[in-house]
């Protein structure tokens, strides 16, 4: 048993080194294909975390008039606070969001002076507002719906602004993320096509190098599987050449771009390179169990035809 | 050793291999099976090693029913039967040794037995003193010893020899069939297809004549009368 082991591996080394350079080929498509999946991965990361992050910034403002209480305020809150589709409500009293745009301007003095002319006379000039988070992008529609019919609609403004504009961006994310997702899938449905008719020819050609050898060896009586078996070790070598290859590769590559990938996200701690460490196993030796299963079948099949075992 | 009954092989569209053939052959016998091309000699030879199915009738090997052998029962037949064809099926690449070693490396032998039996195999057929040489270094005689030692590796009951002096001059051919003749010697049944008259006539062994996949003619000390 052990030396039959030892014998295929050692006949599917030698299958490999006999044809270099199509072994060459084959881990080169496998690694092309194996990089754009990952590619694909990466992008889709980066472009649900941007479209996070806008997510984040979007919230709808209730800007209530001048003679409404606090008390009022806080009750018309825990109200709104209710609604399914709310995340957050958060109170800004006309005090902190003086105080807030003061910070915000401090090195700015005309704007400081234009503030303190326009102050009325309790010192204050903005208004209280809530501001309103939901569970889902999705959601900020029947959230306005909900507002403008809303038992306290005369006591505030709605300011869906910000709202519009972070829809306007995130639809956009969205569309552009979308398309280049299809892009991608597309690649890489052609690359792994691509790959498994590689491997299937491979076969095909080392079948028809090694006829010779493997017609002696039915005729002396070798098992199907000790001349299938070789070839099948063969085509799993390609796979793990491939993947240490795309390992090595892409984390050059993530290595190049995390920086820029770094500058778009500060505000957002995310670290691209963390997450394929977090997730290494299950992403990389996810593909090689997925393509070598494929790459397996398709040299089966080859192997079932062109030497009839 | 062998029972044929009523054995046919039927070839779309129209042609008839073997037709109706039965057979018996004894355990240590030497038979050859001779006629012209296109008779069915060779359709039977690869009936035998399981090579082809039959479309009728049965076949028998060391009461082994081997008309519907399955798939993966055909290597361990072959391992009881040693097959040479004419044009000898060495491996280019590989040395007289290593070429019959590769039939016991092929069916996960272990080294040290190949080591043991390969040298002892090749002093039976003459090339004890030619174990390096490559196919291209040997006479076409010797090219055909070597197919010969690599068909008796697994020690089979059975040797079958498919024109195995067809590419040979008469004397290669006349130590051919005296490596034969000694194979018998040692008990193993040797089925000889063969056109070479002078030495089916000179053998005096049984002789079975086949022509247009039928066999005509059955004889126990035979010549070739064709």
């Amino acid at each position: 048993m052990l030396t039959s082991f030892v014998r295929v591996i050692k006949f599917a080394f030698q299958g490999f080194w006999r044809n270099i350079w199509l072994s060459i080929i084959n881990i080169t498509i496998l690694v092309l294909t194996l990089f754009i999946i990952n590619f694909l991965i990466g992008f889709n990361l980066l472009a649900d975390n941007a479209i996070q992050v806008v997510n984040e910034k979007v919230d709808v403002g209730l800007y209530f008039q001048q003679n409404v209480s606090s008390e009022k305020i806080t009750e018309i809150k825990n109200k709104i606070a209710e609604s399914y589709y709310i995340k957050d409500v958060i109170y800004v009293s006309s005090e902190d969001a003086l105080s807030d745009f003061e910070e915000r301007h401090a090195s700015d003095e005309d704007i400081i002076s234009a503030l303190n002319e326009l102050k009325n006379d309790d010192g204050q000039i903005f208004s209280a507002s809530l501001k309103i988070k939901a569970k889902d992008m999705a959601m900020y529609d029947d959230i306005l719906d909900e507002l403008k019919n809303s038992q306290y609609r005369d006591l505030f403004e709605i300011d869906e602004m910000e709202f519009q504009d972070y829809s306007r961006m995130t639809n956009r994310l969205y569309d552009i993320s979308n398309r280049v997702k299809l892009i991608g899938y597309v690649i890489s449905l052609i690359f792994i096509m691509i790959a498994l008719m590689m491997v299937y020819n491979t076969i095909k050609i080392a079948t028809y190098t090694h006829r010779e050898e493997i017609g002696i060896m039915k005729l002396v009586g070798a098992t199907d599987n000790f001349i299938k078996i070789p070839f099948l070790v063969e085509i799993l070598m390609y796979n793990l050449i491939a993947l240490i290859v795309v390992v090595i590769l892409f984390y050059t590559f993530l290595s190049i771009v995390s920086p820029f990938i770094n500058k778009l996200f500060t505000d957002y701690p995310f670290d691209i390179i963390a997450y394929f460490n977090h997730n290494f196993i299950l992403i990389f030796l996810g593909q090689f169990i997925i393509m070598a299963l494929f790459s397996v079948i398709s040299s089966s099949i080859a192997i079932k035809k062109f030497i009839k075992v | 050793m062998i029972k044929i009954t009523n054995l046919s092989k039927f070839y779309k569209p129209n042609v008839w291999a073997l037709n109706k053939v039965s057979l018996n052959i004894k355990s240590g016998e030497f038979v050859s099976i001779v006629g012209q091309s296109g008779t069915g000699k060779t359709t039977l030879v690869k009936m035998i090693i399981a090579d082809e199915s039959p479309t009728e009738g049965l076949l028998e090997i060391g009461g082994w029913d081997i008309t519907n052998i399955r798939s993966y029962e055909i290597p361990y037949l072959r391992r009881q039967i040693g097959v040479v064809f004419q044009d000898y099926k060495l491996l280019p690449k590989k040395n007289v040794y290593e070429n019959v070693g590769f039939a016991l490396e092929s069916c996960g032998v272990k080294r040290e037995r190949i080591e043991k039996i390969v040298p002892q195999i090749l002093k039976i057929v003459g090339l004890q003193n030619k174990m390096d040489r490559y196919p291209y270094q040997l006479s076409g005689g010797e090219q055909q010893r070597t197919a010969i030692a690599r068909s008796l590796v697994h020690q089979p009951k059975l040797l079958i020899a498919d024109e195995p002096t067809g590419n040979l001059d008469s004397i290669n051919s006349r130590e051919i069939i005296d490596l034969l003749l000694k194979i018998n010697d040692f008990d193993t049944t040797v089925i000889m297809v063969s056109h070479n008259r002078d030495i089916i006539n000179s053998l005096s062994k049984r002789v079975v004549t086949m022509d247009d996949g039928k066999i005509i003619s059955d004889q126990i000390k035979g010549r070739y009368i064709l």
